[in-house]
């Protein structure tokens, strides 16, 4: 039987009705066509479903979409601003961090998560924060690379 | 070696910018009007006879507009290379999981 969920996606209120077994991933994708997060294993393990709930990442298909109720969830698609890409969609466009492309939502989502807690990551810390995200094209250096180079840019834009 | 337009630039992949937008279609992020989804029935058996697909109880489901088995399409073939009579669905034997 379907229960009202109300929350915030991207900065948009939005109430919708969901069945208590509907993943967040689901109600995403389905209910939404917000296809942008992609469903890759839909049991948490490989991260293409990543967004941010409160500013820190999740595994969308593990999340209930009741348990989502009142948060405040970010996709891939909320980075982007008209026609200006977020600074760490903008560096996988230039450090080539995107090859077929599938698993490009989940770590963009990471790496945005991760700098909002951490301002200038080290490598190590890059590579664990995308350490629940899995890319069978890439071998991951250019995400890594993408993604400092993005914190660099994002510092000289707020100093 | 002369200058080029095209060798020794770096050039950003054309579909980059729409696949960090989450903007790319891939074939599980097309919805059409009136779109079915489907669902594969595999053969639970390595090798087995069909003796009798009963496909009653899925066609009472709510909401199905059609069961399709073997008999449905006998005579579909398709592959490509060195086989090309495989069968869109098993018929009358199964040869393997799946």
């Amino acid at each position: 039987m379907p229960h009202p969920v109300h929350l915030t996606i991207n900065a948009e209120p939005y109430t919708l009705l969901v069945e208590p077994y509907c993943s967040l991933l689901d109600m995403l994708r389905d209910e939404l066509q917000l296809t942008g997060t992609k469903k890759g294993c839909d049991e948490g393990d490989c991260g293409a479903c990543t967004v941010l709930m409160n500013g820190k990442t999740v595994t969308s298909c593990m999340v209930l979409a009741m348990d989502a109720r009142d948060q405040d969830i970010t996709t891939v698609e909320g980075l982007r601003q008209g026609n200006t890409l977020h600074p760490v969609q903008a560096a996988f466009v230039q450090y080539g961090g995107v090859q077929c492309g599938f698993c490009t939502p989940g770590l963009i989502m990471s790496g945005v998560g991760l700098l909002l807690e951490n301002q200038q990551p080290t490598e190590e810390e890059v590579r664990f924060a995308i350490g629940g995200n899995l890319c069978r094209c890439t071998g991951y250096s250019k995400v890594v690379q993408a993604i400092l180079k993005a914190a660099e840019t994002m510092q000289a834009q707020t100093s | 070696m002369p200058d080029s337009k095209v060798l020794g630039q770096n050039y950003p992949r054309v579909d980059a910018a729409d696949k960090v937008s989450g903007r790319s279609q891939y074939a599980s992020d097309i919805y059409l009007p009136g779109m079915l989804m489907c669902k594969v029935l595999q053969s639970p058996k390595p090798h087995a006879r069909i003796l009798h697909i009963d496909t009653s109880r899925a066609q009472n489901l709510p909401g199905v507009r059609a069961v399709i088995t073997g008999r449905d399409v006998p005579d579909a073939r398709f592959g490509n290379g060195a086989v090309k009579d495989k069968r869109l669905f098993a018929l009358d034997k199964v040869r393997y999981i799946g």
